[in-house]
């Protein structure tokens, strides 16, 4: 008898654990999720956002590289060995650049090869909203509290990370343990049965990103005393310990002091493409350019080995003369050894490197589930205080207002965010600072709202339309500002935001806001499913 | 063991490998010249920064030159006191205070100019920070008024229906 109390008592203190875990990360957890949708798609978002971007993609092979090569070596203020292009198409971008390690690189239009106006820090949505992911909050005024808030958001998030994995890893013992009933005639049933169907299928993924997205917040906080440790308290900088094995150190080489004619750039390239094929090269490194003894080294990504190669660590290449374009040296993407291979994967899991759009979308679409899921987990906690309140009165918790505003009023927040891209001008001074100011008060403005409005339903039903009107309105503005662009990536971004927007439009249509709508809405449609 | 130590900060450190640090050396070469070398953290030198010496108090800029393959620079000491800085692009700029030379600095540092209104005004809070924090506080204010006075609502009508 004592066993089964045991046993029992066991489970009820696991399940009250999950739920009060649950409810202290479930916020901040869908604040990351929502945002990392959008960052999944940065590499298109980047280019959308910069009119200086709206570029036809071009083939690498086509291009007159020594054009704009000439303009950079005709500078006298950059500099001129180990110069660096970066081709376009990597990472989503539309430009070209020549760059240095210690230069502001330059961009070129690679289709005329002119010069481009770079926008810079006037615009940086993709950014701002990758760091809304991890949690870089408050970054915009490093010389204020901005170091100190994005350290601390950065802290948070991923602690919430570490959070979250126990959290998922006890639903599992949960799920395990508990027969779940697929009965659901009450909404408290059918919510606790969305969330626990919803995560029994995407929580392997979930658990993984999660992870990687652990390491990489709360690995900086760790690094000085592991540095500390290792080194026998020598080095407190972990770059200096582990940097050798990640970055090889790379011996100089000195210009020989003979000029000699280059093979033009698209004809190395070509080369290359030929000695290795399963390579898509990013990257182009000139070595005593000009001089007999002249190199090209070209950097990718192995497109058969994912996860392994093509993030920040590993980059298969072929170093060439740029003389005659013999093969002077090649590293391939399983040269390297088994821990640069990890590292490389922990990131490939967050940054999705050389993965094409299909797929992006396959993991968006996982991230949207756990979306949900996080959020019917909400609104099983929030059905289950309500059943504690007297049912004369709206349901009036400031957990649920707080929820409302967080998970549903970012999305008209976001909207307001895409909508300035294109109504702000982009010679306006402090331009990202009004742009990031003004989405922080929209967002702050839906909790204002939500508080005013007694009924949670009908808060809701207008933070989606309004959300929708907004991007829409979004890819309105930017075919008026700019005018249509039948390209690939800057279409797909429009057509993406406009099904965003008609769905949220659609959402907000569908959602009642009467009491006994909302019943028969919910478990009306799960006996349709 | 340390090997697998730093295996094991292979592992959990990839965060801080997107950016190396970039070190500055000054030494003194006891005849009135000094060396410059610049290098991250991993070893790997620094040729292509921009090193520059510039005058304390008036900012003017003595000698700037870009790091050689060698990663190294041997300087003739400046007459004023000065500071060596290492620019290593956007972030990226380290500074150490200039090595005197074996008589002593000439000149003393001249003290900034006053700051021009001009300046004032660029270090003063952007009015885009400042409008943006004085709405969040009210929209902030308002909502708290908002909560209380609908829960005021709520209780008087909760009130109303048990009496």
């Amino acid at each position: 008898m004592n066993e089964i109390n045991a046993s029992k008592l066991w489970k009820q203190r696991l399940l009250r654990l999950h739920a009060a875990l649950g409810m202290v990360v479930s916020l901040l957890m869908y604040i990351s999720v929502f945002f990392g949708i959008f960052a999944i798609f940065l590499p298109y978002l980047q280019v959308w956002e910069k009119p200086s971007r709206h570029i036809e993609r071009t083939d690498v092979t086509q291009i007159d590289y020594e054009t704009m090569l000439n303009q950079v070596l005709e500078d006298p203020n950059f500099p001129k060995n180990n110069l660096l292009i970066t081709l376009p198409g990597t990472k989503g971008e539309t430009a070209l650049s020549i760059s240095h390690r210690f230069s502001v690189p330059r961009f070129f239009n690679p289709i005329s090869g002119e010069i481009i106006q770079d926008e810079g820090a006037q615009s940086q949505l993709a950014f701002f909203l990758n760091r809304l992911h991890f949690g870089k909050v408050l970054d915009f005024d490093k010389e204020l509290f901005g170091v100190a808030f994005s350290f601390f958001g950065r802290l948070l998030f991923g602690c919430m990370a570490v959070g979250v994995m126990s959290i998922v890893i006890s639903g599992v013992i949960l799920i395990i343990i508990f027969s779940y009933k697929n009965k659901t005639k009450t909404l408290q049933a059918l919510f606790s049965r969305l969330h626990v169907k919803i995560f029994t299928w995407v929580f392997p993924i979930f658990l993984l990103i999660t992870l990687s997205g652990a390491f990489m917040n709360l690995s900086l906080l760790s690094s000085v005393p592991m540095a500390k440790l290792a080194s026998g308290g020598k080095e407190s900088r972990i770059d200096a310990i582990i940097g050798p094995v990640l970055f090889p150190k790379e011996e100089a080489r000195i210009a020989s002091g003979e000029t000699a004619p280059m093979l033009p750039i698209k004809t190395l390239i070509e080369k290359a493409q030929t000695l290795n094929p399963q390579i898509n090269f990013q990257q182009l490194k000139l070595v005593n350019w000009n001089a007999t003894n002249a190199q090209i080294e070209l950097k990718g990504y192995d497109v058969t080995k994912p996860f392994l190669n093509g993030g920040a660590f590993n980059k298969p290449s072929l170093t060439l003369s740029a003389v005659d374009g013999s093969l002077i040296s090649e590293q391939k993407a399983l040269d390297r050894s088994w821990s640069v291979f990890f590292a490389e994967a922990t990131f490939f899991l967050h940054f999705l490197a050389g993965v094409d759009i299909i797929n992006r979308t396959l993991v968006a679409l996982v991230m949207v589930a756990s979306a949900l899921a996080i959020g019917f987990g909400v609104m099983l906690w929030l059905e289950k205080q309500a059943k504690k309140f007297d049912e004369r009165i709206p349901f009036y918790h400031w957990m649920a207002k707080l929820s409302l505003s967080i998970m549903v009023g970012v999305i008209p927040a976001t909207g307001v965010l895409f909508v300035l891209q294109w109504l702000l001008p982009f010679d306006l001074s402090d331009r990202l600072l009004w742009q990031k100011g003004l989405f922080y008060n929209a967002w702050l403005a839906t909790l204002f709202w939500a508080f005013y409005r007694f009924n949670t339903y009908q808060a809701a039903k207008e933070f989606l339309a309004l959300g929708g009107a907004l991007f829409i309105g979004s890819v309105f503005l930017h075919w008026f500002m700019l005018g249509f662009f039948p390209f690939s990536s800057i279409l797909g971004v429009d057509l993406w935001l406009l099904a965003l927007g008609s769905l949220l439009l659609w959402s907000a249509r569908k959602l009642p806001c009467q009491s006994e709508a909302i019943q028969s809405f919910w478990i009306r449609k799960k006996e349709k499913a | 063991m340390k090997k697998f130590m730093v295996w094991v900060m292979v592992v959990m450190v990839p965060t801080l490998m997107c950016a190396h640090t970039l070190l500055l050396h000054v030494s003194d070469n006891d005849d009135d010249t000094i060396s410059i070398k610049g290098e991250f953290s991993t070893g790997e030198g620094a040729s292509g920064a921009l090193v520059k010496l510039q005058a304390l108090g008036s900012q003017e800029i003595l000698f700037q030159q870009r790091l050689p393959d060698s990663s190294e620079l041997v300087l003739n000491i400046p007459k004023v006191p000065y500071e060596v800085i290492l620019d290593g692009g956007p972030g990226h700029q380290i500074s150490r205070k200039g090595i005197a030379p074996k008589t002593g600095f000439e000149e003393k540092a001249t003290k900034n100019e006053p700051a021009s209104p001009t300046k004032a005004t660029n270090q003063s809070v952007p009015l885009a920070l400042s409008v943006c924090l004085g709405l969040a506080f009210v929209l902030l204010g308002a909502t708290l008024f908002i909560s209380i006075y609908n829960t005021n609502r709520l209780l008087k009508k909760l009130n109303a229906a048990k009496s």
